[in-house]
């Protein structure tokens, strides 16, 4: 397997009145072809600003990439100019957001949407582009495409809008796909469905997927790898099975304590107490310490910097 | 003993439209739902966006008031109280939101917002209003500092305990629990799921816990009841429901919950389909559509809740 993508110590920072915020500080991992990576994380801890980075969306002001480098296809992001951007975005690169409704344009069907995209990107017609657009929602599972192509968003379920969705981000067959938390806004059984299809589509395309998430569940079903972020931190990063199996960092094992499981019986949940730090430029030790059960007080002064063992990536003291 | 019965409830939602606004339908959010909740325990309602479940929650405090059916507290039935005698119950029976961010007044402080809720019902005043917000800010985990702070100033899982505090106020005997930790971060999730069942047990509280979760309500109800499109497909005592689920719909609710261990595969049940829209009915089980076991009686039939010995079920097929 070559290396798709590789994302190497990123860093976005925002610039706000209350000072710098370091949404993103020293991000580095790596996408293989055909591989899917799971970015796990709770809000604030920077998984969707890495995704934007990659993107070159970071809404700016107040944000901006200060520092690092990502490249794809041997190709580095960072140095292209907008309009090289254009070319690589829903073309090579595609993102799908986690809200369908406020993603779609309400005003246009959802045909037109789909052929914008392949006009704009492919050297189609208008006819040839209808033509693969409805296959394309003939694809994701959309029951009489040929009539649906022709409807508004509104029309549709969430479930439905999803699915548009992807047929959008897949209609240029990009070799990466970004997904920000693709099923949190969707139900159980119409998230399920929609995985199922995320998978399904990455084995017939051949492409990579980024999965951005908070729920571990949907990580250990799809994903091959892991990184999981806290305050803009990456605090561990592996294979799903080793990092599930027997997570290192304090914060990926308080993490899966805390969830409940369907299928163990337990009286009380094992929490992680306080909350996220607010971040500054100048904040002192390891961003985890002041909800950690383990710190100590080298992790109130220093940093531990991100040390390999067993294959897997680990930011903590105890490790080294 | 029951705290709270439940029999019949109906709450149609009018569809307005054509010439004069006229009502041309109705939205049945909820069709026909009974359930018993005794003191002390939780039940859970669970289900899809849709299923009815929050307007349950909202019409059994008779927030929105019922079409149809019966909600005895303590015996009484509060669908015919007049408006001073149902404030004077409300005191008993409160409500947590799920969004910590619009259900709270922004222009309040923490303190006053719990404050409020101790002067509309006349709890206390002065300095004794003083001890027992201070008091219940502990309670919830909050510090005596966050008093004089307004809603901004707070993470979402601490304006959650505002909002828990608040109902505790009033010294209720049910809380409806509707969505609580949806909005909240996984690691904040469980110190609020902690603080409920804490309190719980502290001040002998019953709830009514509505969450689309399965996991979540596993965890905290007594008894789960399985909503789908305005009805209870299947009631049982928890263990009972998630070890032996009856109804299709549970069942395969169940399977699509994504579980955090690469090392369990477990098969998974495909629901095909839509949900239909709960304006226009099918006049069989309103599962039909999705089931994997459908034959022709359940298009024409819709099937009742049924006791199967200690499990209820609405299906033709478990009989």
């Amino acid at each position: 397997m070559d290396t798709l993508l590789k994302v190497n110590s990123l860093k976005t920072y925002f610039y706000t009145i209350d000072g710098v915020m370091p949404a993103v500080d020293d991000v580095s991992f790596e996408v293989m072809r055909g591989e899917t990576l799971g970015i796990v994380g709770e809000s604030g801890s920077g998984k969707s600003v890495t995704a934007l980075s990659i993107m070159r969306l970071v809404p700016h002001p107040p944000g901006r990439i200060v520092g690092g480098s990502i490249n794809f296809k041997g190709d580095e992001l960072l140095t292209k100019k907008e309009y090289e951007m254009r070319m690589i975005r829903g073309n090579k690169i595609a993102m799908i957001f986690q809200d369908p409704m406020t993603s779609l344009n309400p005003l246009f069907t959802i045909g037109d949407q789909i052929i914008e995209a392949l006009v704009t990107h492919q050297d189609l017609s208008r006819r040839e582009a209808r033509d693969r657009a409805i296959e394309m929602l003939k694809l994701v599972g959309i029951p009489s495409p040929e009539k649906r192509v022709d409807d508004y968003p509104h029309q549709m379920s969430g479930g439905m809008r999803q699915r548009v969705m992807i047929a959008m981000g897949l209609s240029c067959r990009p070799d990466l796909l970004i997904a920000d938390e693709p099923t949190t806004a969707l139900d159980v059984t119409i998230q399920a469905q929609i995985l199922e299809l995320i998978s399904e589509m990455k084995q017939k395309m051949n492409m990579s997927v980024i999965i951005i998430t908070h729920d571990l569940g949907v990580v250990a079903e799809v994903a091959d790898r892991v990184v999981v972020m806290y305050a803009g931190r990456v605090m561990e990063y592996g294979s799903v099975k080793d990092v599930f199996s027997m997570p290192l960092h304090p914060y990926t094992r308080g993490l899966m304590d805390s969830i409940p499981k369907i299928d163990v019986n337990e009286d009380r949940l094992k929490s992680i107490e306080g909350t996220l730090p607010t971040l500054t430029e100048k904040f002192k030790g390891c961003r985890f310490k002041d909800r950690c059960v383990m710190a100590d007080r080298v992790c109130h002064e220093e940093e531990p910097p991100i040390v390999e063992i067993d294959n897997r990536q680990v930011r903590c003291f105890k490790y080294i | 003993m029951e705290l709270l019965e439940v029999k019949g409830l109906k709450k149609y939602f009018p569809v307005k439209g054509g010439f004069l606004s006229k009502t041309v339908n109705y939205v049945k959010a909820v069709d026909g739902v009974s359930f018993n909740v005794k003191q002390g325990k939780t039940l859970g309602l669970v289900g899809e966006s849709g299923c009815g479940k929050s307007t349950t929650g909202r019409t059994i405090l008779r927030l929105y008031e019922p079409t149809e059916g019966a909600i005895y507290f303590e015996g009484i039935d509060i669908v015919t109280l007049d408006k001073e005698k149902l404030r004077a119950k409300r005191k008993d029976m409160q409500i947590i939101f799920q969004d910590p961010y619009a259900s709270l007044n922004p222009r309040l402080t923490a303190g006053e917002i719990i404050g409020r809720a101790i002067d509309i019902h006349n709890i206390a005043r002065g300095k004794e209003r003083q001890r027992r917000i201070l008091q219940l800010l502990d309670v919830v985990g909050l510090k005596r500092e966050h008093y004089n702070r307004y809603p901004n100033e707070f993470s979402g899982g601490q304006r959650q305990r505002i909002g828990i505090a608040r109902a505790l106020a009033v010294n209720p005997k049910l809380i409806v629990c509707d969505e609580p930790i949806s909005a909240l971060d996984v690691s904040i999730q469980a110190q609020i799921i902690n603080l409920l069942k804490d309190i719980q047990e502290q001040f002998h509280l019953t709830y009514v816990f509505i969450a689309h979760n399965l996991a979540v309500v596993k965890h905290i109800s007594d008894d789960v009841a399985v909503m789908y499109l305005g009805k209870i497909v299947e009631m049982a005592e928890k263990d009972e429901l998630f070890l032996r689920p009856q109804h299709p719909y549970t069942a395969a609710l169940l399977s699509a919950i994504p579980i955090p261990d690469p090392s369990k595969k477990h098969s998974r049940i495909r629901l095909e389909g839509d949900v239909p829209s709960p304006i226009n009915l099918p006049p069989g089980c309103r599962f039909a559509t999705r089931c994997p076991e459908r034959t022709s009686i359940c298009d024409e039939v819709e099937p009742d809740l049924i006791d199967i010995g200690g499990h209820m079920v609405a299906c033709h097929h478990r009989r």
